[in-house]
């Protein structure tokens, strides 16, 4: 099933519903979980890849915005705000797993692999691209989610992720020279 | 001159991937779109860049989310806590709670404050101003200019042998007792022209 968000809201309607739902509105909150709850679960799911959880993460994180809509900082991007709590409850999450992903040093990068023509036709490739895309560490995985398919500015990657701008700008580097590197081995491995 | 190059080369190839998702702007996207324009590895990589791109967005579009499934769980989640909490809506939903961990510090200590007390209160305390027992009199309810001092206010006092069976409440009235032996009207009356002609007493009426 392929679900395509067509209605592009402004971050102004967003606010003004944040407002609403602070002084009791249910039907904004309807509004906004219309809006949001897509990005809250595709973001969960990408990291927890669990779909249980992650619908269990996107009730909470409504939950968390239902009852503290107030504390929402004008001038912040609610999608980033939203994104903020989210990614909390998924590190919780994380934690309860014992998993350690969000410690793991992604400073280790390949060498520079030049894109050669078979490189770039292999990239149109979806399910190698896929399958590099699992392949990558959480944190990777993460910062691609959020500049590929949320299409934050890295300065709000940085503060979403509470990262120095230049270590977001690293992170997505390596996590493309890690791409580059496995659809290489996809190439030899043919 | 050449390394200078390669290092401004590796700063705007590291901006590649915002100028695919689109969110550059100003100088920032110039500067970017200009060395795409100029250098050929940076038009291969972001050709590279939006066939990830486009990778990425159809593996997240054929994700399928709760929707109205999760609408109707969360709002169940709002009900519960509703039913757990009623009446309570919006920012008005725990207001109460700092309040009432106040008030119930307030009451731990104060009740700690009267445990240790009391039994030295319970003793030699007595209510200064209480009447005698089976004190009986007139009384007046009195009030005085706030500017006067309690050195005054006592000596006002004294000087009619009145005492405070009450007050001063919220607008200031003290009530006082007149003594036992002025029950004629006549003398009563007198006595509240005389007060009332006192400097420092505002009004005086019986009680």
């Amino acid at each position: 099933m392929v679900v395509i968000d067509l209605v592009k809201h402004t971050d102004d309607e967003s606010v003004q519903l944040l407002r609403q739902i602070a002084s009791g509105s249910e039907r904004a909150m309807r509004e906004f979980y219309n809006r949001f709850e897509r990005t809250v679960y595709t973001f969960s799911l990408s990291r927890l890849n669990d779909p249980h959880i992650a619908s269990d993460l996107v009730n909470e994180v409504m939950l968390a915005v239902w009852n503290g809509a107030e504390r929402f900082r004008e001038g912040s991007k609610v999608k980033t705000w939203l994104l903020g709590i989210a990614r909390y409850k998924v590190i919780d999450q994380l934690r309860k797993r014992k998993h350690d992903d969000f410690s793991e040093l992604d400073d280790e990068v390949p060498d520079d692999t030049l894109i050669t023509e078979e490189l770039l036709t292999l990239a149109e490739d979806r399910a190698a691209v896929r399958d590099c895309l699992e392949r990558l560490s959480a944190t990777q995985r993460e910062v691609m989610q959020l500049v590929f398919y949320e299409e934050l500015h890295y300065r709000e990657v940085a503060e979403l992720t509470a990262c120095p701008e230049g270590t977001v700008k690293t992170r997505v580097y390596h996590a493309k020279q890690w791409l580059k590197k496995c659809l290489e081995r996809w190439l030899r491995e043919d | 001159m050449g390394s200078e190059m390669d290092i401004k080369g590796q700063e705007l190839n590291k901006l590649l991937p915002w100028y695919v998702n689109g969110t550059l702007a100003g100088e920032e996207r110039e500067r970017v779109e200009a060395y795409v324009e100029q250098d050929q590895g940076g038009q291969i990589e972001v050709a590279f860049l939006r066939s990830v791109q486009t990778a990425i967005r159809e593996q997240q579009d054929e994700v399928v989310s709760p929707a109205e499934v999760g609408w109707r769980r969360l709002q169940k989640t709002i009900a519960e806590q509703r039913h757990e909490a009623p009446l309570q809506t919006g920012k008005q939903r725990h207001w109460w709670r700092p309040t009432l961990a106040a008030a119930a510090l307030l009451l731990l200590v104060q009740g700690g404050v009267l445990v240790q007390i009391w039994p030295v209160y319970k003793q030699h305390y007595t209510v200064l101003s209480s009447s005698r027992q089976g004190a009986t009199g007139i009384v007046l309810q009195v009030s005085f200019d706030p500017a006067i001092s309690e050195e005054q206010l006592r000596g006002i006092i004294n000087n009619i042998e009145a005492q405070i069976v009450g007050g001063p409440g919220a607008l200031g009235i003290y009530r006082l007792r007149l003594p036992a032996e002025i029950k004629q009207t006549a003398a009563i009356n007198r006595l509240i022209r005389r007060l009332r002609d006192t400097p420092g007493v505002t009004t005086v009426e019986q009680d």
